[in-house]
């Protein structure tokens, strides 16, 4: 058979049509998200890789600085895994922190406003932390400072995005908080950090028994 | 008094006008309707990860259901997927967009994983690593492929325009096991609007091929797909 030959100019019209120099944000940030599942499909990736990884895109996509995630443990409550962005004593006191599924469930404790499909809002004014978990944020001297303007995002504020198995059972949550422009965040954050939230929970949900621990 | 200080003496004391602001802007900057195409497109891909990430789906169903949210969010008309089998050869599995007689001749196709990469063969261009265009004027098929084209009306039509995407073009877009081998493909034709994708597209198209590699890769051994 003779060998087939390639149509050159067609082939550079092909290449700079999708060439990765000229992406835009968006589809930048897809890419990254795509990328953090690529690493994850991987024969040493264990549960704590792929958490520490999915902080290290959200970093990378969006503008928040504090980030945390917790997962559910084999005796049905939940603990902070990994975080990002947290003075010491903070991240001590989150990962000694144990929420049983009761605790997920009390909208009284933990009052918030729904921003998007698997997130909620916190509003630093409605206190939403029970009494000794202020030592969990960065700056609890300044919790209860009342805010300059609806758009900013100040300490107490945060966001949780939760994810949820087959049975709608919690497996795990992401909180989000400290904007490096000290504002809500952007809808455009929402919306790619939810995108990469589900990405993870599609990782954690097929990750190989011998790997969750 | 400004409305910065208006706001914050409402806060000062308390007042619920000043907590419904904030609900007001939250409500109003995250409202779940989308706003533009590519919102749309979130939403779609949102849903089939719903779908997909749950292990006791048929393979089949997370095929279905992959090619569904393909064709609904993008402008493609022909999408096909391709895994691995034991044997280690690759073969159709779940199509759309094709005649009940093409769709028969492209399920008892059968390619090695020599063939997937043999530009001798099956010229391509590599616009990403997981993504290879097919372009009709380097023929990349055989003489026994040209039945599982869509439209065989219109198999003759050369490019008028370098973004025609023109009837025996295609994109396939590749999936990969833990051991970084090829485990199958997700193949697009046919554009309803007759151009190329657009670069946003295929970022997507690599998303969706990418998440069903982490759902199948550990299946595809046990289950005949």
């Amino acid at each position: 058979m003779a060998k087939k030959t390639k149509d050159l100019s067609q082939e550079r019209f092909l290449l700079a049509r999708f060439s990765p120099a000229t992406r835009t944000s968006r589809e930048e940030a897809l890419e990254e998200i795509r990328k953090f599942v690529e690493r994850c499909i991987n024969p040493q990736a264990r549960m704590q890789t792929v958490l520490d990884e999915a902080v290290r895109t959200v970093l990378k996509i969006t503008e928040f600085k504090e980030i945390a995630i917790a997962t559910r443990d084999a005796d049905g409550n939940y603990r902070y895994k990994t975080m990002s962005g947290f003075r010491e004593e903070a991240e001590k006191a989150r990962r000694a922190i144990v929420y049983t599924q009761a605790d997920l469930n009390d909208n009284s404790a933990f009052p918030a406003s729904r921003v998007g499909r698997i997130s909620q809002y916190h509003i630093s004014e409605r206190n939403p932390f029970k009494p000794g978990e202020e030592a969990t944020f960065n700056k609890p001297d300044l919790l209860g400072i009342p805010r300059k303007n609806p758009d900013d995002m100040i300490e107490g504020d945060y966001i949780e995005m939760y994810m949820s198995g087959p049975d709608n059972q919690f497996i795990a949550w992401v909180d989000l908080s400290g904007t490096r422009s000290k504002k809500i965040p952007s809808r455009e954050t929402i919306i790619l950090t939810e995108m990469l939230t589900s990405c993870l929970l599609t990782v954690l949900l097929n990750l190989p028994d011998s790997a969750r621990a | 008094m400004s409305s910065e200080g208006n706001y914050c003496a409402l806060l000062m004391i308390g007042k619920p006008s000043a907590l419904s602001a904030i609900e007001e802007l939250l409500r109003d900057n995250y409202s779940p309707i989308s706003r533009d195409a590519d919102e749309n497109a979130f939403s779609a891909v949102e849903s089939l990860i719903a779908y997909i990430k749950d292990r006791r789906k048929p393979i089949r169903s997370v095929l279905s259901e992959t090619i569904r949210t393909i064709h609904r969010s993008f402008d493609f008309q022909y999408i096909a997927i391709a895994l691995r089998n034991i044997d280690g050869n690759y073969r159709y599995k779940a199509s759309s967009g094709l005649s009940s007689e093409s769709e028969k001749v492209l399920f008892s196709l059968s390619y090695s994983q020599a063939d997937l990469l043999d530009e001798s063969k099956y010229p391509y261009t590599s616009i990403s690593d997981i993504t290879k265009f097919f372009m009709s004027e380097d023929e990349p098929y055989t003489l026994s492929e040209i039945a599982t084209f869509p439209r065989p009306n219109i198999l003759a039509r050369t490019r008028e325009s370098p973004d025609d995407m023109i009837a025996k073009d295609f994109i396939n877009i590749f999936f990969k096991n833990r051991s970084k081998e090829i485990i199958g493909y997700i193949e697009v034709s046919d554009p309803r609007s007759g151009k190329m994708p657009k670069r946003g597209t295929i970022v997507w198209l690599e998303l969706i091929a990418t998440l069903l590699g982490a759902c199948l890769c550990d299946r595809l051994e046990g289950e005949d797909g």
